[in-house]
């Protein structure tokens, strides 16, 4: 069970080239792994989720970037929404982004918390699930 | 005497003549070779050699402590002006854990006292995992692994491409697998599109 929750304004088209840019990348030659260190901004499109640390995932043969694993407190915005974590997993293809420790989302004035949010940038919609907790601020004072 | 006895007697003093006749031919007639005729060098080319030693298509090879063989060659290694300057030079490493990098570029600058060797013009850089990055100065120890980009830097890669503001290939634990590190500002774009050739 969890909540579904619209996040971000628009359907995010996840074919449009994704750029990060951070102060370090180091590739590891043996392994092949690569790893972002230092203020790492990851963008697509109107998603930017920025993070301390990325490690870049391959898919098979170097086939290109399975996904990227972004740790060490991560902030997504897409549109006006905004979500903070420790950590999240951002796999490119199919445009999910699965946020997980301490999640806090906030959507204009309401807040939720939840343990773990999946965020599906192709249509726009986050689902929350693990102590979801809400704090709807109707804003009226 | 019947015909044929008189004509093999005949044959007899005939035949020899002949091969006296080839024989002569091979050193009457043969090209006589000018040992006086000068080498067909350029009087600049003398002068140059006069001036300055000089190597052609040198090649240096070393191992580092880690494990890692590096080996320089190039088209000729002059020592103008005080420096060895090296031309068209191919540096090719085969890293500990397994991985080729081979780097290319116009002019090295060695200088053994520092032992650290000097790049430059239109330095190319090709990994065997695939990246390939291209800069303009890049300086090298020949000690240990310890190669260092300072300017622009841009690159592709299994990942996408890449520009960054240096690189430096080194091994961050000592023994440990060697690094490619871009640093100062690194920017990458994947295109997920774009399929891998």
């Amino acid at each position: 069970q969890g909540t579904n929750v619209a996040f971000g304004t628009i359907r995010q088209d996840t074919s449009q080239p994704v750029e990060v840019t951070a102060d370090n990348l180091s590739v590891d030659q043996a392994s092949g792994t690569a790893v972002f260190v230092g203020n790492v901004l990851i963008g697509q499109g109107e998603m930017r989720l920025s993070a301390a640390r990325v490690k870049v995932v391959y898919k098979a043969q170097n086939e290109g970037i399975a996904s990227l694993e972004a740790t060490g407190g991560v902030t997504l915005v897409s549109g006006q929404d905004a979500a903070e974590a420790e950590r999240a997993d951002y796999n490119i293809d199919s445009g999910t982004i699965v946020m997980t420790g301490s999640v806090l989302m906030t959507q204009g004035a309401s807040a939720l918390t939840a343990e773990r949010m999946s965020v599906d940038l192709k249509d726009g919609t986050a689902k929350m699930s693990g102590r979801v907790k809400t704090i709807l601020n109707t804003g009226n004072n | 005497m019947d015909w044929y006895s008189r004509m093999v007697a005949w044959l007899k003093v005939l035949l020899p003549l002949m091969a006296l006749g080839l024989l002569s031919t091979l050193f009457l007639l043969s090209r006589n070779i000018d040992p006086t005729a000068s080498i067909p060098f350029a009087e600049k080319d003398v002068q140059d050699r006069l001036r300055d030693q000089q190597i052609t298509g040198p090649f240096f090879s070393g191992a580092t402590s880690s494990g890692d063989l590096i080996s320089f060659s190039a088209d000729k290694v002059g020592r103008g002006a005080g420096k060895t300057t090296a031309e068209n030079v191919v540096a090719k490493l085969d890293l500990a854990g397994g991985t080729k990098v081979n780097i290319t570029a116009n002019q090295a600058d060695l200088s053994m006292s520092e032992q650290t060797v000097t790049l430059t013009g239109d330095v190319k850089i090709t990994t065997s995992t695939l990246y390939k990055v291209t800069t303009n100065r890049l300086t090298s120890s020949l000690g240990q692994l310890d190669i260092k980009s300072p300017d622009e830097v841009q690159g592709s890669g299994p990942i996408g491409q890449i520009t960054a503001g240096s690189l430096q290939i080194s091994a961050v634990k000592d023994g440990g697998p060697a690094q490619l590190i871009f640093t100062n500002a690194v920017k990458l774009i994947y295109d997920p599109q774009k399929k891998r050739e």
